[in-house]
């Protein structure tokens, strides 16, 4: 072994003790960061997969992006011309030639798109008006695009077409309205239209926002109750690859010219709150390391006091400022890496305790247990930011102890 | 004795160290001396008189304010600190009052420290240097003991084995005798006597004890960081 890492090593087996709480301190916060972030990360990748399974990833909706051009702005496009008064073009509210537009969408690779018309409708049954959306589905196309069909509880998407006014309700909202399969609901749409339909499935998404308020018909059904013959509002679109959900929807966007949305800037809001989270977490885990670090310097600090003497004696026999240094930046690391390695078990068993606890929590998204997420990068970021403290914990009394003057140490003790 | 025998080992010139301060501190003032290999000289003089001071000039631990330190002929005082280091390293032996033996290491190991740290010799090399070190200094038994077991005799002994862990030629020594009784010091001087005598090495030692000083073969006596008297000089002007 070199003789400088000889000395430090030699240094700190001297001090024990407060080697052992200054280890114990880097493992500790290493520890709960790294069950901190496994449990962030877990509890986000849980919202966003629910989120993405619950909605499709790419919908174009009936509406334009940008207010469209009034015939003035078109006729007069560089003129300074105003017109008051002028009473905006009314468009039927649907998406145009829908069909057409779905065929195109579906013929690109790798996309499927379903049409939808989704409107409010208020649901009797058993004396409780309740409102809800109702989701008129190609039961065909809608099970290629989304996961209804597996988050199916009980029925099936058949029976929309077997029973003659079949209605899939979602979980949260049967039992708001304490409806069971098989019960016969009467839904009013602002049409004024009534229809009665019988509960022919219960789908659980596990995203409460959707599962309480959502029911799924025949298209064709809710295209006569809302007195809206074959308008379709939105087309839901699947992708392979989830992630490039923005990059598509833009492309769709310029396509078909409607406002195309893709799940995350749908849930912008959302997952805005998870970005603020993150912060939060990645400040709370800074400071707990930041923490840590302060029993590094407290004992490198301790034996740069300690041994002033010893450091003098080892200049006087030619050894370098930065030997000296380098003996006690060696110590922290010592003390960071131990430390480091002691918190990944720790770390490790942390997430594997919290993995194991059953919870029940229905905030955005139901289940229960703590969702958590192993990565190695949550390891790798917290041993980086712990050595990072921890050289620097050492290297701020190291530096001074390089400085130690000999002779005024030599002529003090003799 | 050849010329190259005695070219000086060690040469200062006009050397002065002043502690600046409100009231500025004359430590040593315009020395000049010059020792060669193989001599045994003597630093007395009253406490304060600066005899430490110019020790630690010597040995390259501190700068002066104005003069020169030569060893082996070369001006130090362009060096920077890692070269006067390396230079402390390779050529300089220190021996103070108190052993300053690292408390956690063996006697061996305190004398391998220095010669580790040079790094001129291989592993095997540096045991066997270290063993006749100790066997010489009558510590062969002694050397897997840490310090706190030795007595102060050893302790010294100790210390002066590291001082020679990479055989410099000069070897300065800052009241070693201080903290011994009389039989141990005379032990320790008889140690000097025969680094100076038998491997010709320059052997400065500062001292108070006027019986010990008396065995040396030269002595410079410092009196308010002047020099007043020196012994070799004196056998100079008698020579005249």
């Amino acid at each position: 072994m070199s003789l400088l890492a000889d000395i430090a090593l030699t240094h700190l087996r001297g001090r024990l003790r407060q080697t052992l709480v200054a280890v114990a301190g880097v493992a500790t916060g290493v520890g709960f960061s790294i069950a901190m972030a496994s449990l962030m990360e877990g509890s986000q990748r849980d919202f966003i997969e629910t989120l993405v399974n619950a909605t499709p990833p790419v919908v174009v909706k009936d509406e334009y992006r940008n207010p469209p051009r009034q015939p003035a702005e078109r006729v007069f496009a560089t003129g300074a011309v105003a017109l008051d008064g002028l009473k905006p073009k009314e468009e039927l509210r649907g998406i145009r030639n829908a069909r057409a537009r779905l065929l195109r969408i579906d013929s690109l690779p790798g996309l499927t798109a379903a049409p939808i018309l989704r409107g409010q409708v208020v649901m009797r049954f058993g004396g409780k008006d309740i409102a809800a959306a109702l989701v008129g589905i190609e039961p065909e196309r809608e099970r290629r695009v989304s996961n209804i069909e597996r988050d199916l509880r009980a029925g099936s998407l058949a029976a929309l077409h077997a029973v003659a006014n079949g209605v899939i309700l979602g979980s949260g909202l049967a039992d708001r309205l304490g409806a069971h399969m098989g019960d016969t609901l009467t839904i009013t749409a602002p049409s004024g239209l009534l229809l009665r339909m019988k509960v022919v499935g219960l789908v659980h998404t596990g995203m409460v926002g959707i599962d309480n308020s959502e029911a799924y018909a025949l298209l064709k059904k809710v295209q006569v109750l809302q007195n809206r013959p074959n308008v379709v509002n939105q087309i839901r679109v699947r992708l392979d690859d989830a992630e490039k959900a923005r990059a598509v929807a833009r492309r769709i966007e310029a396509l078909v010219g409607y406002r195309t949305e893709s799940w995350d800037e749908a849930n912008e809001g959302l997952l805005e709150v998870l970005v603020i989270r993150n912060i939060i977490m990645y400040t709370v885990v800074g400071a707990i390391l930041l923490v840590a670090s302060f029993g590094i310097f407290n004992v490198i600090s301790t034996i740069t006091h300690e041994k002033a003497r010893d450091i003098a004696i080892l200049k006087s026999l030619g050894f370098f400022e930065r030997d000296i240094r380098r003996i006690f930046v060696m110590q922290s690391l010592v003390l960071g890496v131990i430390g480091s390695l002691l918190g990944w078990a720790l770390g490790a068993a942390l997430t594997t305790g919290l993995a194991s606890i059953t919870i029940d929590v229905k905030a955005f998204t139901e289940r229960s247990g703590l969702p958590v997420f192993y990565s190695f990068w949550h390891y790798m970021i917290a041993a980086a930011f712990a050595l990072s403290a921890a050289t620097l914990a050492g290297w701020l009394p190291a530096r001074r102890a390089a400085r130690v003057d000999p002779v005024a140490i030599i002529r003090g003790a003799a | 004795m050849t010329g190259a025998d005695m070219a000086p080992v060690l040469e200062t010139r006009g050397l002065t160290r002043i502690l600046p301060g409100k009231v500025p501190v004359t430590l040593v003032r315009d020395v000049t001396l010059s020792f060669e290999a193989g001599a045994f000289v003597a630093i007395t003089g009253p406490s304060g008189s600066g005899k430490s001071s110019l020790l630690y000039l010597l040995g390259l631990l501190d700068r002066p304010t104005a003069g020169q330190v030569l060893i082996g002929g070369r001006d130090t005082a362009a060096l920077d600190a890692e070269e006067r280091a390396r230079l402390r390293l390779a050529t300089i032996g220190f021996v103070f009052q108190f052993h300053f033996l690292l408390p956690e290491f063996t006697v061996r190991e305190n004398v391998l420290i220095p010669m580790r740290r040079l790094g001129a010799l291989d592993e095997r090399a540096m045991r066997d240097r270290t063993a006749a070190i100790l066997e010489s200094l009558g510590l062969a038994d002694e050397a897997d003991r840490r310090p706190e077991q030795l007595s102060g005799g050893q302790r010294q002994r100790a210390a002066i084995a590291r001082a020679l862990a990479n055989d410099p030629p000069i070897l300065l020594a800052d009241e070693p005798t201080g903290n011994l009784d009389t039989r141990n010091g005379a032990i320790v001087f008889d140690v000097f006597a025969r680094l100076a005598r038998d491997q010709r090495r320059t052997v400065i030692t500062v001292t108070h004890d006027v019986d010990l000083g008396a065995r040396t073969n030269r002595r410079v006596r410092l009196v308010d960081a002047r020099v007043v008297e020196d012994s070799a000089a004196a056998a100079v002007f008698q020579t005249l």
